[in-house]
């Protein structure tokens, strides 16, 4: 006994103590007052002692109140599960009624079925308990199966004290306090020490390595919880179910015995690298999950350290050099992305231009009339391309290959910042990024061209001419657009996140300006006037642009 | 006491580390665990610390009666890291505090924890600092004590003194040699010098085994140019394979 309370007094008492440094750690960060704030709080143990106790008092009658909800909400099924199966026709809410004792049986059951399934991802070595209890053990070098016992056992009484009162309540108030209260309390130890008899036997593992193929994952989910919820329906509402006190002293004596057996049991080797083994996934998956709030292109950059391709290289090695063959090695090794991402885009255009066919097909059939389109209609569908180039463009996956897989490492090195090699490389890019964008400008022109002569016969030649001009202007655009902000800003962190607001407020605009293009058209009357000016502006952009990389690119691109 | 490795192998996707590894380390002795960068040195210890499982043979110790045990402890491991594993928002003092606490039954020192911090070097104005604060070299220390002071009868160090300063790593040599009466020592690096100052044997992981260097070499002249022609030799039928 006393080992336990020893384990638990100084488990608490370590809690306790991160919060509290860590509370203070942040206080002293708050500008202004964190200054005054002292450090020497971080040494005074006894006054944490002291704090502990009373939180641990305060939280008392939250965690009582805890296990009391959720006793609730057993019961509450169980009472509109039995009052409903009353009625006959209707719904009648005043025949409602508390004292039916079939409402105690089903909430006991309802409870059991919970103490199980708390156990299952006990046993399936792959609770946040678990992955908690391990990395303490590891980092106070304890015992990782004496510890999991201990920690398990510890807030099984825990978690019992607590619930006590709920169960008294619901004990008192259909006169079966002895019942209410033992039961739940030995079949939670029952199920505690069959599941540490269990993870105790190598062969379990055998079982749960087979659990991981999937047939036996959802054969298992299957049965286990579709079986505990049909097996709940079929007692509750076919055979009535009662809890007696002989049940109880059953379970008791069962809970006892077991719990003795158990004793000695430790947990096998084999579970416990079972944990480990499910930890490094959890904590991949955690981590991929904390990518997913990161900016799409920086998600797929570092989901690509996977998909690098080796490739024969040699060709490149013998026609570049410097910078250049940076830039070309990093393309070639990646373009398995960016062929992915190509693929999808280039499908979703693919799939427009079949509905144009279908569409125009049904119009021919239907109305026999194809010539919808005037040439200032074609104008008013131009400006779209706007949008659906910031949505389809692949600059991001681009800019963020280039953080993550290389500038991150290699901005470490000086000559990798001269002037010369950041002009080098930002061209270079530029070329890169503006072919890997010219299949996704070819095939919205393809549809663009498609609609203009499927219904736009009037239209004349010398128009398309002029298309050309502004598809190759929205290419540039949104090639260069985003690599720009990357050299003049350099939004990214050490570590990959987004750093810098002024990054985010300069897209925002770029968004509002590529969804307000449609107002911008209305203004101009002639289409043809609208798309020079258009495709005037970007070179102009683009042209002072490159001049401000020139001036600006070799200081400010650098790590943040 | 004795670490017996019997018949292990271990494999990560089709990269093979160990092939059929059999090996006996003896209490009374400090190893020196030499190999090149991405040989399995840090994956052997984690074998050995039960954080990693083999996927053929058995790692079993046998005590000084004799009695063979294979289901042992991790306990019985006292592990040190290259990266330090310590908790940001603890004092250096109540870290090593609470280890002894909680260790009670196995700690090999009588001293009060701010006189072990003291004993490695971390001075009482440091010990009531947060972790997050300690230099890296002040953070191995701490877990090089606390590991110490949990008295396993093997102690894997992983590159131990790299980031020691020199008063440091003077007086942490001094502990690892204190150790081998009464532990197995078993340390990699890649400091030549300092395993053969440091070591009773030297021994080596390459072509996926281990193998002891003869005690003649380790005392000879030309100790670091064997080790690199034997080494550099692994690397060169790697590289034609």
């Amino acid at each position: 006994m006393m080992p336990y309370l020893n384990f638990y007094k100084n488990y608490l008492q370590i809690q306790m103590t991160e919060f509290l440094n860590g509370l203070w750690f942040w206080l002293r960060r708050i500008p202004l007052i964190g200054k005054s704030i002292s450090p020497k709080f971080y040494g005074m143990r006894d006054l944490k002692t002291v704090i502990l106790v009373v939180f641990k008092w305060l939280s008392l009658p939250l965690t009582v109140l805890r296990k009391s909800f959720l006793v609730f909400i057993a019961w509450l099924v169980a009472f509109g599960v039995k009052n409903l199966s009353l009625q006959k026709e209707s719904v009648l809410w005043d025949t409602f009624r508390i004292d039916y004792p079939e409402i105690f049986h089903w909430t006991l059951t309802i409870f059991l079925l919970f103490c199980i399934f708390e156990q299952l991802s006990f046993v399936k070595a792959s609770s946040g308990s678990l992955f908690r209890g391990i990395a303490f053990a590891k980092m106070f070098r304890l015992s990782y199966g004496d510890t999991l016992k201990k920690l398990n056992r510890i807030n099984l009484v825990m978690s019992l004290l607590a619930y006590i009162f709920p169960l008294g309540i619901l004990g008192l108030i259909y006169h079966q306090s002895f019942v209410a209260i033992v039961l739940p309390s030995s079949f939670r130890l029952l199920t505690l020490n069959f599941a540490l008899f269990l993870v105790s036997k190598n062969w379990w593992v055998d079982i749960l390595d087979s659990y991981q193929k999937k047939i036996f994952k959802y054969s298992y989910n299957l049965v286990v919880f579709g079986g505990g919820v049909f097996g709940l329906f079929y007692l509750t509402l076919v055979h009535t179910l009662e809890w007696t006190a002989l049940s109880a002293w059953i379970i008791l004596i069962l809970a006892s015995v077991s719990f003795l057996l158990s004793q000695k049991k430790k947990l096998s080797q084999r579970f416990i690298q079972s944990i480990f083994r499910n930890l490094a996934y959890h904590e991949q998956i955690v981590t991929e999950a904390k990518s997913n709030q990161s900016n799409t292109g920086l998600k797929a950059a570092q989901k690509s350290s996977q998909k690098i391709e080796v490739t024969d290289e040699q060709e490149l090695f013998d026609k570049f050099s410097g910078i250049q063959l940076l830039n070309r090695l990093l393309f070639k090794r990646y373009r398995k992305i960016f062929k992915k991402k190509l693929f999808y885009r280039l499908g979703g255009l693919g799939l427009a231009f079949l509905i144009i066919l279908g569409v125009y097909a049904y119009l021919v059939i239907r109305f026999g009339k194809t010539n919808y389109l005037t040439f200032n209609q074609v104008g008013n569908i131009l400006p779209s391309i706007f949008f659906i180039m910031y949505l389809a463009s692949i600059s991001k996956e681009v800019v963020a290959i280039y953080y993550t897989k290389c500038d991150q490492a290699m901005l470490n090195y000086p000559f990798y910042r001269t002037e010369q090699t950041i002009l080098q490389s930002f061209i270079g890019r530029l070329k890169q990024s503006f072919i890997l964008n010219t299949p996704i400008v070819v095939a919205l022109f393809i549809n663009v061209f498609l609609g203009i002569l499927l219904f736009g016969k009037a239209i004349p030649l010398s128009f398309y001419g002029l298309i050309v001009f502004y598809g190759v202007a929205v290419n540039l655009l949104f090639s260069f657009h985003e690599l720009f902000l990357y050299y003049i800003l350099q939004p990214f962190d050490r570590e990959g996140g987004m750093k810098n607001p002024i990054f985010t407020v300069i897209n925002g605009i770029f968004y509002y300006f590529c969804i307000q293009n449609y107002q911008l058209a209305n203004r101009f009357d002639e289409t043809t006037t609208y798309v020079l000016t258009i495709s005037i502006i970007i070179v102009v952009y683009v042209s002072l642009g490159l001049i401000i990389v020139k001036l600006k690119a070799p200081k400010r691109f650098k790590l943040k | 006491m004795q670490l017996v490795l019997e018949n292990i192998d271990k494999a990560f996707d089709d990269k093979q580390l160990f092939n059929d590894v059999t090996f006996k380390f003896e209490t009374g002795k400090i190893y020196g665990l030499l190999g090149r960068n991405g040989s399995g040195k840090t994956t052997l210890f984690n074998c050995i610390a039960r954080n990693l499982s083999v996927d053929s043979g058995s790692i079993a110790i046998i005590d000084d009666e004799g009695q063979k045990m294979t289901n042992y402890e991790n306990t019985e491991i006292g592990f040190v890291t290259t990266t330090t594993h310590l908790p940001d928002f603890m004092t250096g003092l109540e870290f090593v505090r609470f280890v002894m606490d909680l260790n009670r039954e196995r700690l090999t020192t009588t001293l009060s924890a701010s006189d072990n911090l003291t004993r490695y070097g971390i001075k009482v104005s440091d010990q009531n600092k947060l972790l997050r604060d300690y230099s890296h070299g002040m953070k191995n220390k701490v877990q090089m004590l606390v590991t110490e002071v949990t008295n396993a009868p093997i102690y894997l160090l992983d590159e131990p003194l790299t980031s020691f300063d020199p008063v440091a790593a003077y007086e942490v040599k001094e502990r690892i040699r204190e150790l081998k009466s009464r532990a197995i020592v078993i340390f990699s690096t890649h400091i030549l010098e300092l395993a053969k100052e440091l070591c009773d044997e030297i021994v080596l992981l390459h072509d996926q085994k281990l193998e002891v260097l003869g005690n003649d070499k380790l005392q000879s002249q030309d100790f670091e140019k064997e080790i690199v022609t034997i080494l550099s030799e692994e690397h060169d039928n790697d590289a034609l394979s």
